[in-house]
Parts: structure tokens; sequence; C-alpha cells
């Protein structure tokens, strides 16, 4: 983030929008944690202080959208980052401050998809919303791009009076490579609101709609059209013509290289929204076919597709992709699926290896066992959904559990006890839905699972109505003081800021009684037994019940330990008590990484390298055979 | 000696490992020889205990940050099974393996209810699968250099001996000096990786 101009330096894909942000002076930055996007603000927040940017982790998305809006309107130039999932979040008030306009600063919106899910629930796309949304969107295809196009996206929106969106995508954001460091600009402004600027769309917002689409139509003549940013490489009039945007124009590069195709044209398009009309067009004339290859939704093939009705049937090329089943229309495309799909329009085929072999490696790893994924060990989340699982067992099985986004998301592999999982806060408002369905017959007990910084973010509109319309749902907050998930950010209830410094707290217990649930319990679920009957009784009461199980994340437990240099309390199996075969309580039901299973002994074991310490496996054998070693 | 353009390196592990620091000094040495370097890595659900994988292209052009398909020139298994699952998906009969020996239990391995193969077998696999494998417990080594926690080190060590990649041992030496944590024991490790594979030659 702070080396000289000049300077090659490799970092991932936010790193270079992190510095490019501080390269076009950015004044005010505002996120919400976000795989893959968080380490935008995290970068800005490791130089904020000397730089004079302010930075903060809002507590969602449309608040940090929202905020970043109001440095606009006071003239200093604002992003707010997110992944898609926040865009989702921010439409409404998007689509608004669209027409408005973002006043004498400049607005810039970074949003990273997430192809094949990796870290999300869903796949998704935000250039067609984006183009939905009436604002611009760029998309860059390299960390050194990543870096240049930010500050041009300030450049923009300040020319233009409008919002300007930079889409990347997990293999760009969370992908390493140099980039050379430009010059910082200096920007000092002062914030000053001017009281004669109509910040609203009233009372004709289609005439504001309108004014917007003359700005947008504006940028597509004067900016897009000769833009530098969208390249062509090929022959003036190629064979084939392979249209693409962002890291998939990467791998058509190298397919088509170790294709050995001479006769191909690829046109990499960076100005996603507006298009550049005339500049296409003219680049479908002189093909016959056109392929799309483009990440997640056929943005640009449904586009451009529509734009060649204004040809001559005789000059419209044939079009490919994902509507034509050339392309997959669900997943992550990568150097593969390019050589595939390129490769089959050419009737040629590519391997690197001979078919025997690869039907052979195809077999090899036929005895490899998968990898479930699980709560770390000594993590909080598995006693608390151990003493969930028992609880409801207790009650005969009657109890559905809904749930969201985080760690605690594993809860859908913890003996299927989270039974649906879904956006952010959705476990509350579906629990508050199915609390209220006994009229019609359910009868069964509602928990909803959330965690902490979920709690700030999305659920407490769901929480206000369960209590308004008395529905009869339990909610559990699983509060690891962090969010974990996408590397310990701090939130409303850590008394931390972005940049580490001492603020308010926004205590969940507190807001809980404040919104009016008639029992507020904080249970440690290190308490086995407390926990599992906290949960029974909520289970059986009428009361409207919250329930935070408070405990911190193992892994920040772990860090103190290293820097205080203590060393993990060891426990270990007693022989002779353990129940063998019969049991296995500790491991398969507990299912905790570190009580492994001794296939000789037939016996449980405590695998001192894996244990965090935790001790709760002391509470959950039945038999009293697992104790504390003394030192 | 020439090298391939771009060579490929994968790496595969399992969360916690250190598979995304030791693919940082691969390409920081790298770099220090004037290459470009593409790192493509999945790590989302990394210290959850699942597989994680990264890529390493050096190349003198701006390549993308995924390898295509049985197109590694050398694949650094950080764990037996992982090493296998992604080994097979793109090593070919020219490439070589490196491997570290020592398991990382999956859960329902740990709990009883699945059995992790033999360790022959995963080997026997590996080597039907590359021209050259060169296998070491570099856990137990990095046990020697003073914390298992430094196995990375020790397998970026491996690497820098087997002399087929276009970075050498003194730069990659160099790049590990620069690590500020327990400096002076991944040094150690680094070293005992370097003359693990000499054995092995």
């Amino acid at each position: 983030m702070t080396g000289k101009t000049g300077d090659i330096v490799i970092g991932l894909g936010n790193d270079a929008i992190a510095r490019g942000a501080f390269e076009a002076g950015v004044h005010f930055a505002a996120a919400y944690p976000g795989t893959p996007s968080s380490e935008i603000l995290e970068n800005l927040a490791t130089i904020s202080k000397d730089a004079g940017i302010y930075v903060e982790w809002s507590v969602n998305e449309k608040v940090a959208f929202e905020a970043a809006t109001a440095a606009a309107w006071t003239g200093l130039r604002a992003m707010a980052s997110m992944k898609l999932n926040g865009f989702f979040v921010i439409l409404d008030s998007l689509i608004n401050i669209a027409y408005t306009g973002h006043g004498p600063g400049g607005l810039v919106l970074v949003v990273a998809d997430d192809p094949f899910a990796h870290s999300s629930t869903t796949e998704g796309d935000a250039r067609p919303l984006g183009f939905y949304s009436d604002i611009v969107v760029l998309e860059p295809s390299t960390h050194q791009e990543a870096k240049d196009i930010i500050p041009y996206a300030f450049e923009l929106s300040e020319k233009h009076g409008v919002i300007v969106m930079v889409r990347e995508t997990t293999r760009l954001a969370h992908s390493r490579a140099p980039f050379k460091l430009g010059k910082v600009s200096k920007t000092k402004r002062t914030a000053t609101f001017d009281y004669n600027l109509p910040l609203h769309n009233l009372p004709r917002p289609h005439l504001r709609h309108g004014d917007l689409h003359t700005r947008l139509d504006k940028i597509r003549v004067e900016e897009f059209e000769k833009s530098t940013l969208n390249l062509y490489d090929g022959p003036p009039k190629p064979s084939l013509l392979i249209i693409t945007s962002g890291i998939a124009w990467k791998y058509v590069r190298e397919a088509v290289d170790l294709l050995q195709l001479k006769d191909v044209g690829i046109l990499r398009i960076a100005t996603l929204s507006p298009l550049p009309k005339a500049m296409i067009l003219d680049r479908l004339k002189k093909t016959s076919e056109v392929l799309f290859f483009e990440e997640v939704d056929p943005y640009l093939e449904t586009q451009i597709r529509s734009l060649a009705t204004e040809l001559s049937s005789n000059s419209t090329p044939q079009f490919f992709g994902k509507l034509t089943g050339h392309v997959p229309v669900f997943g992550e495309v990568d150097i593969n699926q390019a050589l595939k799909s390129i490769a089959a329009l050419k009737a040629l085929s590519y391997s690197a290896a001979q078919k025997e072999y690869v039907n052979m490696a195809k077999d090899a790893p036929n005895i490899v066992p998968r990898r479930l994924l699980t709560f770390c060990t000594g993590c909080p989340h598995r006693p608390t959904y151990y003493s969930i699982y028992r609880a409801i067992k207790r009650n005969k099985g009657k109890g559905i559990v809904t749930g969201d986004i985080g760690c605690y998301s594993l809860g859908v592999f913890y003996h299927g006890v989270m039974q649906n999982q879904h956006s952010m806060g959705a476990g509350v408002g579906i629990a508050s839905g199915l609390g209220k369905l006994d009229q019609f017959g359910l009868k069964d007990p509602i928990i909803a699972v959330v965690g902490d910084s979920t709690f700030y973010h999305a659920c407490l509109p769901a929480l206000v109505n369960i209590v308004y319309n008395q529905s009869k749902a339990i909610v559990c907050v699983l509060d690891n003081n962090a969010t974990a998930m996408t590397g310990f950010q701090p939130h409303p209830g850590t008394g931390l800021s972005a940049t580490g410094d001492v603020t308010s707290t926004v205590p969940i217990e507190r807001v809980l009684q404040g919104i009016g649930f008639q029992s507020v319990t904080v249970v440690d679920p290190f308490n086995l037994k407390e926990s599992i009957d906290t949960v029974y009784k909520a289970l059986n009461s009428d009361k409207s019940q919250a329930i935070v199980f408070r405990r911190e994340c193992a892994l920040i437990t772990n860090r103190q330990r290293r820097q205080r240099q203590e060393s993990i309390p060891m426990f270990m199996v007693e022989a002779d008590k353990c129940f063998g075969d019969k049991c296995k309580i500790c491991s398969v039901e507990f299912n905790c990484p570190a009580c492994v299973w001794d296939n000789e002994s037939d016996k449980a074991l405590i695998e001192t390298t894996l244990c965090n310490g935790c001790g709760v496996c002391v509470d959950v054998c039945p038999h009293q055979a697992i104790h504390l070693l003394e030192e | 000696m020439k090298y391939d353009d771009p060579f490929n390196i994968v790496i595969a592990g399992v969360g916690g490992q250190g598979n995304v620091l030791s693919s940082r000094l691969v390409a920081d040495a790298a770099i220090a020889k004037g290459y470009f370097v593409a790192i493509g890595e999945t790590y989302g659900a990394a210290q959850r205990g699942g597989s994680v994988m990264s890529h390493i292209r050096i190349s003198k052009h701006d390549v993308g940050p995924l390898i295509p398909q049985h197109s590694a020139h050398l694949l650094l298994g950080f764990e037996p099974i992982e090493a296998l699952r992604v080994g097979a998906k793109f090593l070919n009969p020219s490439s070589t393996a490196i491997v570290n020996m020592h398991p990382v239990y999956p859960i329902e391995v740990l709990t009883g209810q699945l059995e992790y193969p033999s360790i022959n077998e995963v080997e026997k696999r590996l080597r039907t699968l590359c021209s050259k494998i060169y296998t070491l417990d570099a856990v137990d080594l990095a046990q020697q250099a003073g914390d298992p926690l430094v196995m990375n080190t020790v397998m970026v060590g491996a690497l820098a001996g087997a002399h087929i990649t276009p970075v050498d041992v003194i730069v990659l030496e160099q790049e590990i000096a620069k690590i500020r944590r327990l400096k002076d024991v991944n040094l150690t490790a680094f070293n005992l990786g370097v003359d693990a594979i000499k054995k092995n030659l």
C-alpha cells in the first residue's frame, strides 16, 4: 500500500484496488466484510491515519453505501466495497441515489462477484444489476488494470455525475500478481454541504430518470466508444470473434494461444455499461461467428445480441455462448472451459495428456476419503450446536432450526441441525414466519440461529417482527466476538473500530431486551449442562425467548495464548472408563476432530496436536472418562 | 537451463498448513529473478479443515491465475491424499511431484467413520501419475528445525533442492530470511528440505 511510485509489488487484486483508491485520493471508504472483497477496506484501514482517509466497517452494505453517498454529496471522493450479496442489499438506495446523482464528489462502488460460490451461498452477476440500476459498470482483467481503473472511475463519476461500479470476480480479487505503483494524488478537500442542491427525486422521479439516461448516453459517446480500456487483438476480419470481459479474457487469450488459432479475434470489453454500441457493431460486421465467453450470466451475450438486431441480416454473425449451450450457465469459467468451448466451435480437441493417461488419472483418487468442513477444535459453535442438538433430542426430536451465513453455517453439516440456510439474517425472518403457523397445524418449536456480526447486519427488522407479531420463534445469537468467517473484522459488539480504536459497543442482549424479548439469557456454550437446559426450557416456554451463546472464537483465544506464551491445557481419555465402540459420543456425536477414534484399542483418544484445550469433551463423556491432565 | 513458459507449480494441502505463505515465497523469488508470476488460490474454507490449493505460474508474460488440467510441471503436495486428489487433475507423464507423506486426517477418519488409505497405496498411485516423485516427512523435519508448523518451509526447501523450477536455492533462501517470525527455525527448516531432496536425488 505504501510503496513508492514505480515500485513493482505483488498482491491480491483487492490490494491493487485499495492502492488504486489511495492513488485516487479517496477520502471516505466504507464496507461490510464479505469474501472475496474484505481486503480492500482492510488495506485502506492500515494507512487511513497517515493518509487522512476515513475508513469504517459499517453495519451492512446498504449503510456503507449511504454513508459513502453522504461524503460524495459534500464534495469528497467516497468508495463503498462489498461482495455481490452486499450489492443485492443496497439496490433500493442505489437506484434512488443514481437518479439524484452524488453532488460534487466522486462515488465509486467495488463489487466482488463469486462465481462457483467458493465462499458464498449463491452465484450471481453484478453486471446486469449495474445496467439495471443505471450506473456505470467497469471491469478490469489484470491486477494492473484493477489498480489503474479506480482513479479513472472517480474521474468519470465526478465529471459526469454518475455512480461508477467496478466489478471484479474471485479469481482477480483473490489471486496474486505483480503491479506497478503509480503516483498518489493529494486531493485535500473540505466537506461542504450545499443547501441548494436538490438531493431528492421529487416531485417527478421519472424526469430525473430521464436526465440520468442523458448523462449515461453522453458517457457512451464521449468516453466509451473510443476507450482504450476495450481491447481488440486479432486479424481485421476474424473467422471467429470471441467477446469477453474480466479475468475470463486471460483464459481466452491462453486458450487461443494453446490451440494455435491465428484467425480468431478477441474483443475484451472493460466498459460494460453503457456499452460502446458503435464500436461493437463495427466488430460484429467483420466476422461471421461470435462466441461470448463470460463469468456467470450471459450479460454481454444478451446485450450484444439485442444490439445486433440493428444489423442487416447478411451482416449478422452467428452467435454462440451460454444461450446456445456452448458455455455453461452456472459455475466458474476457467482455462479448461475456454479450451473446450473454443475447440468445439473450431472442431478441434485439446488435451495436455494422452487419453489413456487422462482416464487412468481420473480413477487414481478413488481411494481418497472426502474432507468435510467442520468447526475448528475449541470452536464455541460446536458445543452450541451440540446443546441445540441434545435439547431437540430431549424434546422428542421437535425443533426446526433456521439459519444464515457465517462460520455457524457449518451447522448444516453438524447432524443436519440447521435445516435451512440462506442470506444474511434470513433465518430470523423465516423463523418469524414458521412461528406463526400453529393455526394451520405446525406446532413444532422454531429456533433461529444467527451470528454476532450478522445480528447487527440484517436481523434487527426481523427480530422486531417476531416480537410485534408475537411469533413463537426462539432466537439464538452465536456471539464469538468477531466476524470470524471473513477474517476477524470488528463489529458493533466488539468495542473496536475498523482502525482498531476503542469505540462504543452495542451489547446484543440489551438490543434484544429493548426490542421486547421477554426472556434474554446469556450462556457460555462451554458450560454444556446450562446450555442444553436453557435451550430445552426455551423449546417449552410460551414467552418470547432469546439466548446469547457467548464465547470468543477459538482462533482469537489461540492468538492470545501465543502472545502470552501460555500452553494449551491437555486432556486425556482414561481407557478403562471409556465404553468404546458402544458409545462414541465424544468422537461421532460431539464430532470434535481432536476426539480421535483409535481403531486398534476401539477407544477414544485425545490427539494433543489437534486439541485446543476447550475441555468440553469432559462434560460430553457420559462415563467421566476424560480428564484434564495435571502438569 | 531453459524452462517451459509458463512454468506451472500446484500446491495441494489442507487449511492451516501455510500454502498461501509458501506460494508467496516462491512467487517473490521468481519476481526477484525478473519473472511475472500469477498465483491462484482457493482458500475460502481454509480455516475449517478443508482442502486448499494454490497455483503458481512463472512466466515472462501476464498469464492467468489458473493452470490448465494436466499441465503442472511440479506438484508440491503438503499432504498425501490431497496430493493425489489434486495430482490426478494437474499432473502429466512428464511432471515431478514432491510430497510430504505425513497425513492430516479428515474429520470422518478421525472419528472412525471412514478409512484413510494406506500411505504405500497413495504413493504407488502418485508414481503412476508423474515421471519423478520425491517423498519426505516434512512434519518430522520441521519438528527437527524446532516447530512442526514450519512444514511449509521444509517443502519450499525441497522445491529449491530439486532444481527443476526457474527459482533457485539462493534467491529462495534470501526470501526465507525476510520472514520475521521464527526466522532461524525457518532457515533451518528450509535447509533440511533442500538436503532431504539431495539425499533423494
